[in-house]
């Protein structure tokens, strides 16, 4: 049982990652997974070699998308026969399989040789925070988020809101339907409808 | 190609084959239209291959049976392509093995001749006078580079340097195997290793004993090189010891913690422990499961304390070891009795909260 028998073994064994897609572009967070899931982040890594972690996803269901991409990215397929092709946008794929955006991003941003497929199964994807034990047990460690949460208005309290920076104050007989110092968390409401 | 014979020379074209082949590679313009791809020729060579793999190939032979051989010369020339000065009759007996002397004895009888050979004419001897300097002077040297190790480890090592194979390799690289006064050629390894034991007295003899060891060092520890030296010490309870050592430098007695894990339901889990004393890590290490990694860290917690972990800087060569001023006979401590004091301590601790 030689130190460097276990140490020949650390270096090859498979690290698992945690990945919250919440709020996070799924193009640009596809790049970053689809280097994990190669192991380019290894000093071991070759092109050739399947040195590739493990990544689970989660949150999948509250990617952000800029723009108007959700109306206009589209997804296109054919089905090989004639007036097979189709083309779906962004909202609706999405609305149908919520894993399956990042799936597609993260696949299309691997080289295209027989080792992808092995490499997209180390990908676990999970539309929302609930992950089987047996997945979430061998997680490790978590791999940094590239954009930042943004912090929605109804999750300030109304001493924060009070003590955001004004330039000037409105007159009194402006009428503000949405924001009133008593009740703030009701008038958000109201906007949303 | 086979001589020709006379009836070939009567024929030109065979004549001409002849010097077509002998000079084929400088003439390549030469007109030979059928001499160069000689019919005869494939068939010759494979006619010779299968005599050869019929015979089988050639036995061994010792450089004397070619012709050119001075034995004295060689033994001369052994001394100074080591560097060494020996003292000719003492090198001369160190190259004698007991084999040859027995034959010499039998070939005497054969002939009626009765002059006796004294027995202590072979190097069973200067062998054993050897051995004993080989194993001090290592021993010495290594403890000087790991003041910290156990004997134990120390001992592994010198065994592992006296082993059959290395010594008699070590032998052969250095061209013993030629000056060998032995029944057989190529020697035994049995003959390999006494007769280099033997040339290490030799050195000491004829010059001194420093010279032997740094002799020694010089050959033996390079043998070291791409060998991990803790794996020689078979460890049974790494844990045990490690408690032992702590306890005896006064240090909180050991704890080891998971630092993180992976893949713990696949095939290919990862735990990585650490073991720490007073909250300070002594020793981690990586493992399948969590005992293995256990183990391991314990073992690299004793080699971080006796400083011969990975890191460690490299041997120093014999030049800048004092082998003059170097105590021959002082020991590092040994974990075996280190393992009963601290089990009795144990014990008589155990017996006093009774």
């Amino acid at each position: 049982m030689a130190h460097n028998r276990v140490v020949q073994w650390s270096t090859m064994s498979r690290i698992w990652w945690l990945y919250d897609a919440k709020y996070q572009c799924p193009f640009r967070s596809a790049r970053i997974i689809a280097g994990y899931l190669q192991g380019q982040h290894k000093p071991i890594y070759h092109a050739l070699s399947d040195v590739g972690d493990h990544v689970v996803v989660i949150n999948s269901r509250h990617i952000a998308m800029r723009e108007e991409l959700w109306r206009t990215f589209t997804f296109s397929y054919h089905t090989g026969y004639a007036k097979g092709f189709s083309r779906t946008p962004a909202w609706r794929l999405h609305s149908m399989e919520p894993t399956m955006m990042i799936e597609k991003a993260v696949y299309s941003n691997m080289p295209g040789f027989l080792l992808r497929r092995k490499y997209m199964r180390r990908l676990h994807i999970y539309p929302d925070e609930e992950v089987p034990p047996e997945i979430i047990g061998n997680v490790c460690d978590q791999i940094q988020q590239i954009q930042k949460v943004p912090k929605r208005l109804d999750e300030y309290t109304a001493e924060e809101i009070q003590a955001f920076p004004k330039l000037f104050d409105w007159s009194e007989e402006y009428v503000i339907e949405n924001i009133s110092a008593d009740k703030p968390k009701d008038t958000v409401k109201a906007a949303k409808k | 190609m086979a001589a020709p014979l006379l009836r070939h020379l009567s024929r030109t074209n065979v004549i001409a084959r002849r010097t077509v082949l002998a000079f084929s590679k400088h003439n390549n313009d030469m007109q030979c239209r059928y001499l160069r791809n000689s019919k005869s020729l494939p068939p010759y060579l494979k006619e010779q291959v299968e005599r050869r793999t019929k015979v089988g190939p050639e036995p061994k032979r010792h450089p004397s049976a070619f012709g050119c051989w001075n034995y004295d010369a060689e033994l001369f020339a052994f001394g100074k392509r080591l560097g060494e000065d020996f003292d000719v009759d003492i090198l001369r007996e160190a190259f004698i093995s007991r084999s040859y002397i027995e034959m010499e004895i039998e070939e005497r009888k054969k002939v009626g001749v009765k002059t006796q050979i004294p027995d202590t004419s072979c190097n069973e001897e200067l062998s054993i006078e050897g051995k004993q300097l080989i194993q001090k002077y290592l021993k010495a040297y290594l403890r000087f580079n790991f003041p910290y190790m156990f004997e134990e480890g120390i001992c592994a090592i010198c065994e592992y340097l006296m082993t059959t194979e290395i010594l008699a390799s070590v032998g052969k690289l250095i061209g013993v195997r030629d000056l060998i006064q032995s029944k057989h050629y190529p020697p035994t390894d049995e003959e390999m290793v006494d007769t280099f034991m033997a040339v290490v007295a030799a050195v000491a003899k004829s010059q001194t004993e420093e010279r032997a060891g740094a002799f020694v060092v010089d050959f033996l520890v390079p043998r070291l090189v791409g060998k991990d030296i803790n794996e020689m010490w078979k460890l049974d309870n790494p844990m045990g010891l490690l408690s032992a050592v702590l306890q005896s430098r006064g240090m909180a007695s050991p704890e080891s913690r998971l630092l993180w894990q992976t893949g713990c339901s696949s095939i290919m889990s990862l735990y990585h422990v650490g073991i720490y004393s007073d909250k300070e890590l002594i020793g981690r290490s990586p493992g399948e499961t969590l005992t293995i990694a256990e183990k391991q860290a314990a073992k690299e917690a004793l080699k971080n304390l006796m400083k011969s972990d990975d890191s460690r800087p490299p041997f120093l060569s014999s030049s800048k070891v004092p082998l003059k001023s170097l105590d021959l006979e002082k020991k590092n401590p040994s974990a075996d009795l280190l393992l009963k004091l601290y089990s009795q301590s144990d014990t008589s601790a155990q017996r006093a909260t009774k």
